[in-house]
């Protein structure tokens, strides 16, 4: 899958900057109503060029909990939006397609579309059925590139083993946007991957994808240091995330990174 | 009556003697001596009609005198000479004498009719003659004539003349309607003296009633005893007689008086008067009664009384008291009389001569015979001066004045004589006799228990030589009372020759005999039956009511009895008798100025609350019918009435009117066949054989129906005085009673309502006497410390199992729940089956609602005897019995019953019914039905009897404690028991609930689980190899969610499963996604349970066992349902209209192979077990490759209930392509 769609691979390196000076900070967390989400998100490198998009790796690490230690509610919808010096660069990346990664363990995942990988983590999850006691789950997440209905999508495919042999997948929606700092958006509905009774506890996961496209080398994900003139530091929103879980108010919240101007 | 020499025998009077035998009267005023008079009339014949002619036939037979002929003689009639009758001969000497005579010689009917109309009227009639040719016939038109008599006197001029020919009249008829008769006896005990005032009969007529002369006779004309001279006046309508003279004790002035019915007679009752007046004795009127029928005579009783009366001739009414006599007369229908001039030549035809007499006395009349002297039978039987016998004066105990007919020499008669008081045969309690011209006349008597314990009086076999008319006796209420002593004994009551002196014996006491009732709501009933010599025995009798006064005074009967009670054991809650004792004081019995006790009518004991019927007693114990109680005679032996297995009792009665004391039984009546129609019922028989004395009394016995608190009623008791009564209950292992539950003092309380109330059925509060006695509990069972008081301990037992414990075999299994005395009393039991004991169901039919119903129905008097002869229930339901032991102590009742298979019941979808005929000895308690619900886990299969849905077990069955203690259970329905392939020890469990403290309240109930061990045997013989079939029946292909089909197949003989487990291989991968829902276990037992309340999205699939013990496949839907593992179970929820079974399994993973592991699985025989999960949308299970690729094998991990491990792999079966390459193609993947 070879680059067609450009997206705008400064936006992203923006946000990704933004997180990377967040490794000298604490995460960013929310707390409210019981419910605590914690978001760490981090850039590498650290440097960046002001006025060009260069190849990042994006770690990003997710825990949703409650303050009671309960099973946390459950996460129905994700929206993510990204930076505007952040850009996604599918094109070049062979894409895949649902069926072939789908049912499926990580093996079976990767034989199938391996040149589509652009990310890979673990992923917890709890599931919670009436009146049983929850159990937890786990299992290998890797994240694809794909396309559903001629769009761009992120298939993140998850296996777990635990406590049965079960494979299910989470698509990711991307789309442009022009909301301010932010100027593209992914969105996934969990439950529908996840089926009715999983809460995702906590996903670890790191994105990076460098290819060959045409003899060039290219990176699926790419930023630029959005640091005005003559200033060589910075910081910025890297990402505004929307968590809509069941029977509750969204909630949003912003991860602020900060980066460098490479020269 | 003159001749000294009588060999007559009189049966008649003797009725009215009877009636001696126990009677009363008054404590009377000592006073003088008096006469008095006692009058009975009468007509012979008893029936009067229309009057007939008088006809005499008279023949006359030549005569001679000195050789020539001569016939005369003087006509005489009613004391008059009225001519001379006679035939001529050549030498005048019949002219000559009756010359002699005063008269001319009458040889003609005309002549003689002449001579005869001055004293027959100008009506009569002479034909025939002349004499010595023809006979005369005299007719006196519809008038009684005297008979026509001749007297031939020496002729004086003719020294050795005796006669003149003979002269012969016959009374061919009496002429008239008949002849009224009146004869006034002095009864008192003094001579009546009419010497200063002429005593005089007037006997006023009944209009219609003409009398045509009249005549009487005092005394029986003894010597001295003055004449007695009648008129007959206003035109035959009134008699006068008139005697100046004495007249002894018992002697009477007997009146004729021929009389016509006039007019044209109609059958009535006519009445007149008759009117005894003068001397020194009371006037005294009586109505006179006369019959006019046209009707022969029958034989029956003309005239019938019987007086209880004081001194003078008062009624003595005083309750309780001493009479001075009691005077019975009776008369019995007359034929018509022949007359005579003389009496000894008169005759009577009598209908018939009596034979049998019964007096029945009134109820509370009796007799205290104990203390008086008696003339043995060796004396009474000896003849002695004077046609008397040899009785000592002081046995003496009344008189009698005796009316009969003896042809010859006697004629009629009726003489004073004697009653003496005779040693009483064996079976009698008391006699009496007298003699008459030598004839014994023998007076027995009898207590009738069937009728209030009247004193009945009887002659047998009277005799018919002398014709018995009738009588007048005198029983002496006190027969040592001094004013006796003037008609004590035959020198001073009997009037002919020299008998002996009168003179009052030396020594003689003066205890009172008669005592009056001692009840003032009734009059006194006397009454006679006679039963005539002439008709086969018992075909006729004759019989007359006499109603006396009631009495008075019943306040001044004193009443105090004294009671005591207790049990024959105290120690708290065990078996026992009963002792109780009754003691009447009865000082004034024999004083003969006081008054007597009163006796009690009713009795009401009142055990105390927590005294109860023992049910052990009922084993063996059978009914007393009413059909045995009338067999009980006074000599009947033990057994010939009442069974003696009746017997619960003993019982002693001493009375003071006899020396010898009444023992005998308490029998249990035959229930609701007795006189109250109750359940419980007594029959109280006693006996005093040697004086025939039988004493049968019925007693009410009620149970609360709440308490089992006993009350026993004895009513309508005898007024016959007793001084102890002693009845003991029946103690031992099967004795009647239960002693409370706990120690203390308890009161029996006795309340006695007298014969003296003022209405003895309806007493006041203050009239019944109340009595209490107190016994002591002191002990517990068998010895023990005294209960608590606090809620009895209860440690009850359980022995169950199955009778031949051989794995997987049929056998009967058996439980027996049992407690101790003094314990809690069950009230309900839950049954645990240890597992793998289950009843083979198929083929058996349920007892339907309405079946069961009608065996509840069965409560009436024959409830229990119905359902044995006609169970409700149909037989293919009857899968066993039971035997329940009720009682306490060490002998119990046992009652067998029948248990059956019944439907859904309080939830569950089975039920046994135990039906009980609770017919327990003679007692039928209807039919006991207790059902309970039977359950089966429906995860184990383990079954129980739910106690929560079961009927408690009866506590109390009208009134009777039942006191459960051996509750036992024998499930023998051939092939239905199973037992397990599981060779563990286990048990049988139940919890059993005791009653607590009290019984009545679910409360305080108690609830206590026991348990017996079980094991079958031999379970490593069985065999284990079960067969697993799966297949994947949809798509094959990768992603695709193909439905799952599990068969399993068991063989027979084999052990049971215990555990399952299937690994599905690792191309199935969970689709987490259908995951629609998740049963709860809340929503599971909803409802109906098993399921019923689950949401459709969690149903997964479906599942069928089937099972030898169902005629009916198990299946249901399989569930996904929460657990307490990490997963939920799958739930395969199988039902049947009789069980439901919940197949658990618990689902985790092998190597993330989908594992389903069914546990617990009951320990039953299934030979097919299918299921099937969904597939598609609905699919759990989704292909992660190609199932048509490679080889898939589950692995499966079989257990037997034995132990035994069966594990394999089969393989997972799928359609792989289409037709016959599809059947190739199935895969066999790994």
């Amino acid at each position: 899958m070879r680059g067609r769609g450009h997206l705008k691979p400064k936006l992203l390196v923006a946000g990704l900057a933004t997180l990377v000076i967040a490794t000298s900070a604490a995460a960013t967390v929310f707390q409210g109503g019981g419910l605590r989400i914690t978001v760490l998100g981090q850039i590498q490198p650290f440097k960046l060029p002001r006025d060009h998009l260069a190849p990042v790796a994006v770690f990003i690490s997710g825990h949703i909990a409650t303050v009671h230690r309960s099973v946390p509610p459950q996460l129905q919808r994700m929206v993510i939006k990204v930076n505007r010096h952040g850009r996604l660069r599918p094109q070049g990346i062979p894409s895949c397609t649902i069926k072939q990664i789908q049912p499926g363990d990580t093996a079976r995942a990767l034989a199938n579309c391996g040149d589509a990988i652009v990310g890979s983590g673990r992923f917890w999850a709890t599931v919670v059925l009436p009146e049983q006691r929850p159990y937890p789950t786990r299992g290998r997440l890797l994240v694809f590139n794909g396309k559903r209905n001629g769009s761009p999508v992120l298939f993140a495919h998850i296996f777990t083993s635990q406590p049965f042999n079960s494979s299910f997948v989470i698509t990711f929606r991307i789309r442009k946007i022009h909301e301010g700092f932010f100027a593209t958006q992914l969105t996934a509905d969990l439950p529908q991957a996840l089926g009715s009774w999983g809460f995702v506890d906590r996903i670890k996961l790191t994105l990076r994808r460098k290819f060959t496209d045409h003899g060039r080398e290219r990176s699926y994900f790419n930023a630029s240091c959005p640091a005005p003139p003559g200033a060589r530091l910075t910081v910025f929103p890297l990402a505004r995330g929307s968590f809509y879980f069941a029977d509750r108010p969204p909630i949003t919240m912003d991860v602020v990174k900060g980066c460098a101007v490479k020269k | 009556m003159r001749t000294s020499k009588r060999s007559a025998a009189l049966g008649g009077l003797i009725s009215a003697a009877a009636l001696l035998c126990c009677l009363l009267a008054f404590p009377l005023a000592a006073s003088a001596a008096s006469p008095w008079w006692q009058v009975v009339t009468g007509a012979r014949p008893t029936n009067l009609w229309e009057p007939e002619d008088n006809l005499q036939e008279i023949d006359v037979e030549a005569g001679k005198f000195e050789g020539a002929a001569a016939t005369a003689a003087k006509i005489v009639l009613g004391g008059k000479t009225l001519g001379c009758l006679g035939a001529e001969g050549a030498e005048e000497w019949s002219k000559k004498i009756c010359s002699f005579y005063g008269f001319p010689l009458s040889e003609t009917a005309a002549e003689l009719e002449g001579a005869l109309e001055p004293a027959l009227g100008p009506e009569v009639e002479v034909s025939g003659g002349p004499a010595t040719v023809e006979p005369f016939e005299v007719r006196v038109p519809e008038t009684s004539a005297p008979k026509i008599g001749f007297v031939q006197e020496k002729f004086d001029p003719a020294p050795d003349f005796t006669a003149a020919g003979k002269f012969t009249t016959k009374v061919l008829a009496e002429g008239g309607s008949g002849r009224i008769s009146i004869i006034a006896t002095n009864i008192g005990d003094a001579t009546m003296d009419s010497g200063k005032k002429t005593l005089t009969i007037v006997d006023q007529l009944p209009a219609g009633i003409e009398a045509t002369g009249a005549e009487a006779i005092a005394g029986g004309n003894a010597p001295g005893v003055g004449p007695v001279s009648c008129e007959v006046k206003a035109l035959g309508s009134l008699v006068s007689c008139t005697f100046k003279g004495q007249l002894a004790p018992f002697n009477s002035i007997e009146v004729e008086i021929p009389v016509k019915v006039t007019g044209e007679p109609s059958p009535q009752i006519l009445s007149g008067e008759v009117v005894v007046s003068g001397g020194n004795a009371q006037p005294k009127a009586v109505e006179q009664s006369l019959r006019v029928s046209p009707d022969p005579t029958p034989f029956g009783i003309e005239y019938f009384s019987s007086r209880v009366e004081e001194e003078g001739g008062e009624l003595a009414t005083r309750a309780g008291g001493h009479p001075f006599q009691l005077t019975t007369a009776l008369q019995f229908n007359s034929g018509r009389m022949k007359p005579s001039v003389d009496r000894n030549q008169r005759a009577v035809e009598q209908p018939a001569q009596p034979r049998n007499f019964r007096f029945p006395l009134p109820a509370g009349l009796t007799g205290v015979v104990a203390s008086l002297p008696t003339c043995s039978l060796a004396d009474f039987g000896r003849e002695a001066k004077e046609t008397t016998n040899s009785c000592p004066d002081e046995a003496a105990i009344g008189a009698a004045s005796v009316s009969f007919f003896l042809a010859g020499a006697i004629g009629f008669a009726r003489p004073a004589v004697p009653v003496f008081n005779l040693p009483p045969a064996v079976g009698e309690p008391a006699r009496f006799g007298f003699t008459i011209a030598n004839v014994p006349i023998v007076i027995d008597t009898e207590v009738d228990p069937d009728r209030e314990y009247q004193v009945i009086a009887t002659v047998r076999n009277a005799s018919q030589v002398p014709e018995a008319l009738g009588a007048t006796l005198a029983i002496w209420g006190v027969p040592g009372d001094p004013r006796h002593d003037n008609s004590r004994g035959w020198g001073c009551v009997y009037n002919i020759g020299e008998p002996g002196t009168c003179q009052r014996p030396p020594g003689l006491g003066e205890d009172a005999f008669l005592r009056l009732p001692v009840s003032c709501t009734t009059p006194m009933s006397f009454g006679v039956e006679v039963e005539p010599w002439n008709v086969p025995f018992a075909t006729q009798i004759a019989k007359a009511p006499f109603a006396g006064p009631a009495m008075s005074g019943c306040n001044q009967v004193s009443f105090a009895p004294e009671v005591t009670a207790a049990p024959t054991s105290r120690l708290a809650g065990s078996p026992s008798g009963l002792d109780f004792g009754l003691a009447m004081p009865n000082n004034g019995l024999l004083q003969k100025d006081a008054i007597s006790e009163g006796q009690a009518k009713r009795v009401e004991v009142a055990l105390p609350v927590g005294m109860t019927v023992n049910p052990s007693q009922a084993e063996g114990l059978v009914g007393c019918s009413s059909t045995d109680l009338a067999r009980e005679r006074f000599d009947s032996a033990p057994g010939e009435g009442c069974p003696e297995a009746s017997k619960v009792g003993e019982l002693k009665i001493q009375t003071p009117l006899l020396k010898e004391e009444a023992r005998g039984s308490l029998y249990v009546a035959t229930p609701f066949a007795n006189p109250f129609g109750s359940l419980i019922a007594l029959y109280m028989v006693a006996k005093i054989p040697e004086r025939g004395v039988l004493i049968k009394q019925a007693g009410l016995v009620k149970a609360d129906p709440s308490t089992g608190q006993l009350t026993t009623i004895f009513d309508n008791l005898p007024q016959i005085p007793f001084s102890t009564v002693k009845l003991n209950l029946r103690s031992g292992a099967r004795s009647s009673l239960v002693t409370p539950p706990a120690c203390g003092s308890y009161e029996v309380v006795a309340r006695f309502t007298p014969w003296s109330a003022k209405d003895p059925n309806n007493p006041t509060q203050a009239e019944i006497v109340p009595r209490t006695s107190s016994f002591a509990i002191e002990r517990g069972v068998g010895g023990g410390a005294c209960p608590s008081g606090a809620t009895p301990p209860f440690h009850p037992g359980l022995f169950a199992g199955t009778v031949n414990n051989a794995a997987k075999s049929y056998s009967p299994f058996n439980l027996r729940l049992t407690r101790n005395d003094g314990e809690q009393e069950f009230t309900n039991f839950s049954i645990k089956l240890p597992p793998g004991v289950i009843g083979k169901l198929a083929g058996i039919a349920t007892c339907t609602e309405a079946q069961i119903a009608a065996a509840t129905a069965r409560t009436g008097p024959s409830g229990a005897q119905e359902e044995i002869n006609n169970p409700s229930c149909p037989a293919n339901s009857l899968v066993g019995r039971t035997l329940v032991g009720s009682g306490v102590g060490a002998s119990l009742t046992y009652v067998p019953g029948t248990l059956y298979m019944a439907g859904p019941y309080h939830g569950a979808k089975l039920s046994v019914v135990a039906i009980t005929p609770a017919k327990v000895g003679p007692f039928d308690l209807g039919t006991v039905v207790v059902r309970q619900a039977l359950k089966v886990d429906p995860e184990t299969a383990e079954v129980f009897v739910d106690a929560t849905g079961s009927d408690p077990l009866p506590h109390i069955i009208q009134g009777i404690e039942v006191h459960l203690r051996d509750i036992r259970v024998y499930v023998d329905r051939p092939e239905f028991v199973l037992n397990p392939t599981n060779c563990d020890r286990t048990s049988t469990a139940s919890t059993v609930l005791g009653s607590g403290l009290d019984f009545a309240s679910a409360a305080d109930n108690e609830p206590v689980t026991v348990t017996s061990p079980f094991q079958a045997a031999d379970c490593s013989s069985l065999g284990f190899a079960p067969k697993l079939s799966l297949q994947l029946l949809g798509g094959t292909k990768r992603g695709a969610t193909p439905r799952l089909k599990a068969v399993l197949t068991a063989r027979k003989g084999d052990a049971n499963i215990g555990k399952a487990q299937v690994t599905l291989p690792h191309s199935a991968f969970l689709e987490q996604s259908h995951i629609r829902t998740v049963c709860t276990r809340v929503q599971f037992n909803s409802g109906a349970g098993n399921g019923e309340g689950c949401p459709k999205g969690s149903i997964y699939g479906k599942a069928k066992a089937i099972t030898p013990l169902l005629d009916e496949p198990l299946q249901g839907n399989v569930y996904l349902r929460s657990s307490n593992h990490e997963l939920p179970d799958l739930v395969a929820a199988l039902h049947s209209s009789k069980a439901d079974i919940n197949l658990v399994g618990r689902i985790d993973s092998l190597n993330g192979r989908i594992r389903n592991t069914f546990e617990g699985v009951p320990d039953a025989p299934v030979t097919k077990f299918i299921l099937e999960m969904q597939g598609g949308q609905k699919g759990l299970i989704v292909n992660s490759t190609d199932i048509c690729r490679g080889k898939h094998k589950a692995i499966a991990a079989f257990t037997g209930q034995n132990g035994k491990l069966h594990e394999f792999k089969p393989a997972v079966k799928a359609r792989c392509g289409g037709g016959k390459k599809a059947k190739r193609g199935r895969a066999r993947v790994r």
